[in-house]
């Protein structure tokens, strides 16, 4: 397994944003499905390194990322994109993805290559030398990809990955999930029921920092058989788990 | 790390203040102070003291740097990465200190360059512009520290101003209390400004205020790092080591500082102290050929410095040349202003510099009154102990040379009634007095009512 | 004009950092005060420090105007009124603070000069950005500086001029107008709309 928790626990001054999560992730796309302020974010914050637990056990990529050597390593082998990309105007979108490169110190021949090939994959061959101030936002959020996935990493942390794409471009998306999946373990935290099933092969659903559902995305399906509000199989599964889980 | 030297170096927003820095250099005396005479020492001081507009903006660029990673809401995107984040940070503060750098360099060149076509005598001499670098580099690490710890949008304008008050009030705290501490301002010259070329540069100064500010430059850089210390031990320890080391050095500099003194040929520090420095540089004089010769240091005989002084001089004890006792020579010397001294009488001339063809307003009076003053104090006494009956005779040449007396002070009626009675009499009874009064007139025991 | 609800003035105030710009502004007054002793007199370095901690508190105000919502307040119908209102009482408490700590050394030059280089401040906020505003009236200050060490003071360097040159009075205020009516016109530039 390329993610372990056990029993993670974060607080947020009163508020405990993890409340005990206990969670196993191998290659595959992972979808984290939950309504606002079930923890999603905190918990790919924290698989991101960049927030530490109050307890609890976490391995990523079988390292310890408390150990600072370990967590070196684990972030060498990280891509993350959080739910508001923030960037420096005045970077280009090549050097943008350049600059992520060399912060995730791979190997400097590597790194134009690397570079090139990620803002192929998203689509933005034809902006490469565009500065991030005049994309617009489906494209910013395209290039945040690209600074993502420009180490081929083997944990791919996406934080609402398709925010301001369209239509045509989530497909595509989807599709290079999929791809990155059948080597690594990508881990999708989206309010978007119809990312999760086109995509995920695993499903966690969160809610008030807890998880209440994992397994499929047919399970899912399943569970809202004859339940739940919604206009598609997989909403109607999402509303039946949370209701049963509030009542 | 030289590939995000390389993108920091495409994207730093420093270099779009320089355009600006060198529009207010050009607007500033640091321009004008370029024209002959050209002294080395002092122009190596200016090239050091342009820190002043530096400095500001040099931690300006260096806080906005700094806070660039908060302020673009990037902190969490950049503690995912792997890289040591002291060393991003400090990458891109490099790039940013690199710009000011290159500037105050270019700088340094074109103002020493003009100057070696102006300069009559010595050499450029390197411990204030070495200082003012790294004073340079000192004020651009602090605002690197500021930027990073104060993460608002007040960082960078606290950067600049704060910077600019630090230098401003350690030199009024100099200038206007003797302050010790105000010795280490980029500003307090290196060197006694008036001994300039008289006596060997002593660089006990610019050593004493590099060692401070390697001493500040270190907490600097150690505040920054200590900001990191969550990241790795490896960031915590050596934000520990520059802090304990910057600690150390400038409470050593600070110390250093007390033991300081002040004298006419500059700034002595002990411990730095060479003994050879400091002694005097043998010179030949040059000299107008005027009815009282003139003679300046031939680092002074430049442009029209000899010509503007020695009319000046003429014109002020003209009426009063050949009257025994007064000096048959004017003389720069480095000492302070003072009365007519030595056998043959030499008048001492204190060393300043014409800019231009005349000196500006408000110096012109001080500097007359100085030399009609000196012309009847007595020997090695200021001429702002002058007696109100020698004052007399000083406003009298004033006058009688189209000169605003203003600079004579305190003035009171006396003084000028005497003036006016003197200017009165005829030239050859005004001789015959001063030659059988001038002893008296010196010693201090005539009034103004002595004066015919 | 119905006035605005106080609740949403202090809100506006919050939001732009208020408390602490405040306290920056109490700061800089008590440092003023502290360092009267050095910043009185003849002499470039005593002329020079007292439009420094100006400048600071000119700058204080103008990098309180950035705004950190953009397009969704400039939808609003009060936005401009209450840019007023901030800048209004900024310039009023610095002024009062800056010319206690100047007490007995011509304070009516200190509350000219605050408003002089706040109007520069929020001139250039309107056109570069709000933490970027101190670079005119520093820049401005330093020239000041030069002209005062060269003993060429004139209406170029009006803030080294003494309170009773009413010129300079009128270019203070006509510059503190200029910048109080374009920030409150157009907000500071970094939170202008974003055009379409």
């Amino acid at each position: 397994m390329n993610v372990e928790v056990r029993g993670l626990v974060r607080t947020f001054r009163r508020t405990r944003a993890v409340a005990g999560v206990d969670l196993s992730i191998g290659p595959g796309v992972f979808g984290l499905l939950g309504p606002n302020g079930a923890g999603k974010t905190t918990l790919l914050r924290t698989l991101a390194t960049v927030s530490r637990p109050d307890s609890g056990a976490v391995t990523l990529l079988g390292r310890d990322p408390a150990d600072h050597r370990q967590r070196r390593e684990i972030r060498r082998r990280l891509g993350y994109l959080p739910q508001t990309l923030s960037y420096y105007p005045a970077f280009t979108v090549d050097e943008f993805v350049e600059y992520f490169a060399l912060l995730k110190e791979m190997p400097r021949e590597q790194v134009p290559g690397a570079v090139a090939r990620a803002i192929d994959r998203v689509g933005l061959a034809g902006r490469a030398r565009s500065r991030l101030r005049t994309l617009s936002g489906g494209m910013l959020r395209r290039a945040g990809i690209a600074q993502a996935i420009v180490n081929d990493p083997q944990l791919l942390l996406l934080d609402e990955p398709t925010a301001g794409l369209d239509p045509e471009q989530r497909v595509e998306f989807r599709a290079l999930l999929r791809e990155i999946g059948t080597r690594s373990t990508v881990v999708v935290s989206t309010h978007l029921v119809e990312d999760v099933g086109a995509a995920c092969t695993q499903v966690a659903l969160m809610l008030a920092g807890r998880v209440v559902f994992t397994g499929t995305p047919g399970e899912l399906v399943a569970r809202g058989v004859g339940h739940g509000a919604g206009d598609a199989p997989l909403e109607r599964g999402y509303s039946a788990i949370l209701a049963g889980a509030r009542s | 790390m030289t590939g995000l030297l390389r993108i920091e170096a495409r994207r730093n927003p420093a270099p779009l203040v320089l355009p600006l820095l060198a529009l207010l250099l050009w607007l500033t005396p640091l321009a004008q102070n370029t024209r002959p005479v050209a002294l080395w020492l002092d122009r190596s001081v200016d090239v050091g003291a342009s820190v002043e507009l530096l400095g500001p903006f040099a931690a300006a660029a260096a806080a906005w740097t700094a806070s660039r990673d908060h302020r673009r809401k990037m902190t969490d995107l950049l503690a995912s990465t792997p890289r040591n984040p002291y060393a991003r940070t400090l990458a891109a503060w490099l790039v940013s200190l690199g710009w000011m750098v290159a500037f105050y360099v270019a700088l340094a060149a074109v103002y020493l360059s003009i100057t070696a076509t102006q300069a009559t005598w010595g050499g450029p001499q390197w411990w204030p512009v070495i200082a003012g670098l790294v004073a340079l580099i000192m004020c651009s690490a602090g605002g690197f520290a500021l930027g990073l710890l104060l993460r608002t949008r007040f960082a960078t304008p606290l950067a600049a101003v704060g910077t600019l008050a630090v230098i401003m009030g350690l030199m009024s705290m100099a200038v206007n209390s003797n302050a010790a501490i105000g010795l280490l301002s980029p500003l307090y010259p290196a060197f006694g400004l008036n001994a300039l070329v008289f006596y060997a540069p002593q660089p006990d100064l610019s050593i004493l205020k590099i060692v401070c500010y390697v001493g500040v430059l270190g907490l600097a850089l150690g505040l920054a790092a200590w900001h990191f210390r969550a990241d790795r031990p490896s960031v915590r320890r050596a934000g520990a080591a520059l802090l304990a080391a910057g600690l150390a050095v400038t409470a050593t500099a600070a110390g250093l500082d007390a033991t300081a003194r002040v004298g006419n040929h500059g700034v002595t520090v002990p411990a730095f102290h060479n003994a050879a420095a400091g002694h005097a540089v043998p010179y030949t004089p040059v000299c107008s050929h005027t009815r009282l010769p003139v003679c300046v240091h031939p680092a002074y005989d430049g442009g029209s410095e000899l010509a503007v002084l020695s009319s000046l001089i003429n014109k002020i004890a003209g009426p009063v040349l050949g009257v025994p006792g007064m000096p048959v020579r004017a003389e720069q010397a480095p000492a302070a202003p003072s009365g007519v001294q030595g056998d043959p009488p030499v008048l001492p001339i204190q060393p300043f510099i014409i800019q231009g063809t005349s000196l500006p307003p408000a110096p012109a009076e001080s500097i007359d009154a100085d030399i009609a003053l000196s012309l009847f104090v007595p020997a090695h006494v200021d001429p702002e102990h002058a007696t109100p009956a020698q004052r007399g005779l000083a406003v009298y040449l004033l006058r009688q040379a189209h000169d605003n007396p203003s600079g004579v002070w305190p003035l009171d009626q006396a003084i000028t009634a005497a003036a006016a009675r003197f200017a009165a009499l005829a030239p050859a009874a005004r001789t015959a007095w001063l030659t059988t009064h001038l002893a008296a007139l010196r010693a201090g025991s005539l009034t103004p009512q002595d004066i015919p | 004009m119905n006035p605005l609800p106080t609740r949403l003035v202090w809100l506006h105030l919050r939001s732009r950092h208020a408390p602490l710009a405040t306290a920056l502004i109490i700061a800089i007054a008590a440092v003023l005060r502290l360092m009267q002793p050095w910043a009185v007199g003849p002499g470039p370095f005593a002329g020079t420090l007292p439009l420094a901690l100006a400048t600071g508190a000119a700058a204080i105000i103008a990098a309180s105007t950035q705004s950190p919502f953009a397009d969704p307040e400039h939808a609003t119908w009060p936005a401009p009124r209450l840019r007023l209102i901030q800048v209004a009482a900024f310039v009023l408490a610095a002024a009062g603070l800056l010319a206690l700590a100047r007490l007995g050394h011509d304070p009516l030059a200190a509350i000219r000069n605050l408003a002089g280089l706040t109007g520069l401040a929020l001139i250039t906020a309107t056109l570069i950005s709000a933490p970027l505003a101190w670079i005119t009236p520093l820049a401005y200050v330093l020239y000041c500086g030069a002209m005062i060490d060269a003993q060429a003071v004139s209406l170029w360097s009006w803030p080294a001029l003494p309170s009773a040159n009413h010129t300079a009075t009128v270019i203070a205020l006509v510059l503190l107008g200029t910048g109080i009516t374009a920030i409150t016109r157009f907000g500071a530039r970094d939170s202008q709309p974003t055009p379409t």
